[in-house]
């Protein structure tokens, strides 16, 4: 089976998200949790070195570098041609707009994942000269990727749904996530960082609770997929709707 | 109008499209909240090169946007080939697209812009496709540039190399000329004389009617919105010069030369103003005439003459008055 209108779509997002400005700053945020890492080496404030570095993915890796990522990248898969209109480009083509979609959500969440998973498994380095025992850095970079392609979906979904797509997706990490989480239970349930949290304690082999999740296990899985596959049709109804006119 | 339209935008001429209307608009509107862009147009067209007159602002592209299935009729019906070209990607297989817009990705040399193109319509030989189309456009001692170091005629045409890398048997180009110099535009209208004359449906924007002289046989004129005549370009062109021109003058006499001109057949009205005559002439090359006869007569000398409605829109605006 032939690729190549895949390759094309995904090559084209790519080297519009490629700029060497945008790949500093990303470097720059992927060495960050690494830096933070290093005094972890001897554990801190009473606590080991895995509890550390567990603090350290979860009120930092997920709560920042991974939502921040994804919304710079997810936004930009699409975002540039909409805003210039060469989005005709593509659309103009006998190509369904779903595999548009799909190969630009993908595509999002592959950059997504280049830069989280060094990220997180580089710390662990700086921490233990290795992967720890517990596979805590294996389990959340895994548990980041999930989490890169469903910030993704949402985020392409707001790009194609709103000029505000930033705006809107910072309020949604910020407030929803970040606020709310912590006030109502309830709203946990449509919480992507609850989601990694959740799966990366359900693959570490610490026995559990390692990362301190609030959300149950199978709520978290079941929710990831409603999300991931509602936010997905989101936005493949978005684009075979989208017009282009004068006005863009 | 609309009757007299369909039958004067096909082409009467034989051609593998003639019989069925490759393009088909039926009582077609876009608007956007309270501001109507396009309202309801209706006109078929075959195979040829069919011009789309209108100032700017009037709907045309609006118009090229829905024919090409980027925009939603409001209300009313716009078919490519028999089917509906709103949601349907398929339509793209046979229709090409070179919008006014200039903006192409700038990280992309000429050719590979072609080859995106071919690529993403999914053609057997996609790198045959786009230095064809490259060579179609005259554009392959830059073929390896980036656009982004293109001028915008260069940028035209590596456009227009996009819009034709998969041979389409429509082509839909809005202002195409725009910032191509004569030779360029020479170029470009033999391409699309060249596909014209294979049975292939041309619609070309424009604002400028001589820009079409040479090109369309046919043209449709839209007005704020409006389908505001259409048929064969010297009928247009005849429309849009036997019409009433008015003058503006300065002379050595104003009020002399207004008493002596209101007696000539081809002035309908004069108008005094504090340092000018204005002059409504019922036929321009009269009026020509009489002017600098009747300035002799009565010894008066001319300081300025100048037409007053000559703007594109001002033609329009009769044309839509008619």
């Amino acid at each position: 089976m032939s690729l190549t209108v895949e390759r094309t779509l995904a090559g084209l997002a790519l080297r519009q998200l490629v700029s060497r400005k945008r790949v500093l700053a990303l470097v720059a945020v992927a060495a960050l949790p690494v830096l933070l890492a290093l005094p972890l080496r001897g554990g801190m404030e009473g606590r080991s070195p895995e509890e550390a570095l567990a603090e350290l993915y979860v009120s930092f890796v997920v709560a920042v570098i991974l939502p921040i990522v994804a919304l710079v990248i997810g936004n930009s898969v699409f975002g540039a041609e909409v805003d210039d209109g060469t989005i005709l480009y593509v659309l103009g083509k006998p190509v369904p707009r779903w595999r548009i979609v799909l190969v630009r959500i993908l595509t999002a969440a592959a950059a997504v994942a280049a830069v989280l998973v060094p990220a997180t498994l580089l710390s662990a380095v700086a921490v233990f000269g290795g992967l720890d025992p517990a596979r805590l850095a294996v389990s959340f970079a895994i548990a980041s990727v999930v989490g890169g392609l469903l910030y993704s979906a949402i985020f392409v979904a707001l790009s194609l749904s709103t000029r505000r797509a930033l705006v809107v997706g910072l309020l949604y990490v910020i407030v929803w996530e970040g606020l709310l989480s912590s006030l109502f239970a309830g709203t946990r349930a449509l919480s992507v960082r609850q989601y990694v949290i959740a799966i990366a304690d359900a693959l570490s082999d610490a026995g559990g609770g390692a990362f301190f999740a609030e959300l149950e296990r199978g709520t978290a899985f079941v929710m990831a997929v409603v999300v991931g596959v509602a936010t997905t049709l989101f936005a493949i109804r978005r684009l075979q709707r989208f017009e282009i006119g004068e006005a863009l | 109008m609309s009757a007299q339209l369909a039958e004067a935008a096909v082409p009467a001429s034989p051609g593998p499209a003639a019989a069925n209307a490759a393009l088909e608009l039926r009582g077609a509107s876009k608007w956007y909240g309270n501001v109507v862009a396009v309202n309801d147009i209706t006109f078929s067209l075959g195979a040829g090169i069919t011009g789309l007159l209108g100032p700017n602002g009037a709907g045309k592209s609006t118009l090229l946007h829905m024919i090409a299935g980027f925009l939603e009729p409001s209300s009313g019906e716009v078919r490519v080939d028999g089917r509906p070209a709103w949601k349907n990607p398929d339509a793209y297989r046979s229709v090409g697209l070179v919008p006014e817009r200039e903006a192409v990705y700038p990280f992309l040399t000429g050719y590979q812009f072609a080859l995106m193109n071919a690529r993403l319509h999914g053609l057997p030989d996609a790198e045959a496709a786009a230095e064809a189309a490259i060579d179609r456009v005259d554009l392959r001692a830059a073929m390896h540039r980036r656009i982004g170091g293109y001028s915008k005629g260069m940028r035209q045409r590596a456009k227009v190399a996009g819009a034709l890398v998969h041979d389409p048997r429509i082509l839909l180009l809005d202002e195409p000329f725009n910032g191509m110099d004569p030779g360029q535009r020479m170029h470009m209208m033999e391409l699309m004389r060249e596909m014209a004359a294979q049975g292939r449906t041309v619609l070309i924007s424009s604002h400028i009617l001589e820009e079409l002289h040479h090109l369309a046989n046919n043209v449709l004129v839209v007005v704020a919105g409006r389908l505001a005549a259409s048929g064969h370009f010297r009928e247009i062109r005849r429309l849009m010069t036997d019409r009433p021109h008015t003058f503006t003058l300065r002379s050595s006499d104003d009020r002399r030369l207004a008493s002596a001109l209101l007696r000539e057949a081809s002035v309908q009205g004069v108008e005094l103003g504090s340092a000018t005559l204005s002059v409504r002439a019922a036929d321009r090359g009269g009026f020509a005439l009489a002017l600098p006869r009747v300035a002799r007569d009565e010894g008066v000398t001319l300081l300025e003459l100048r037409p007053t409605d000559e703007s594109l829109e001002s033609v329009f605006s009769y044309l839509v008055k008619r």
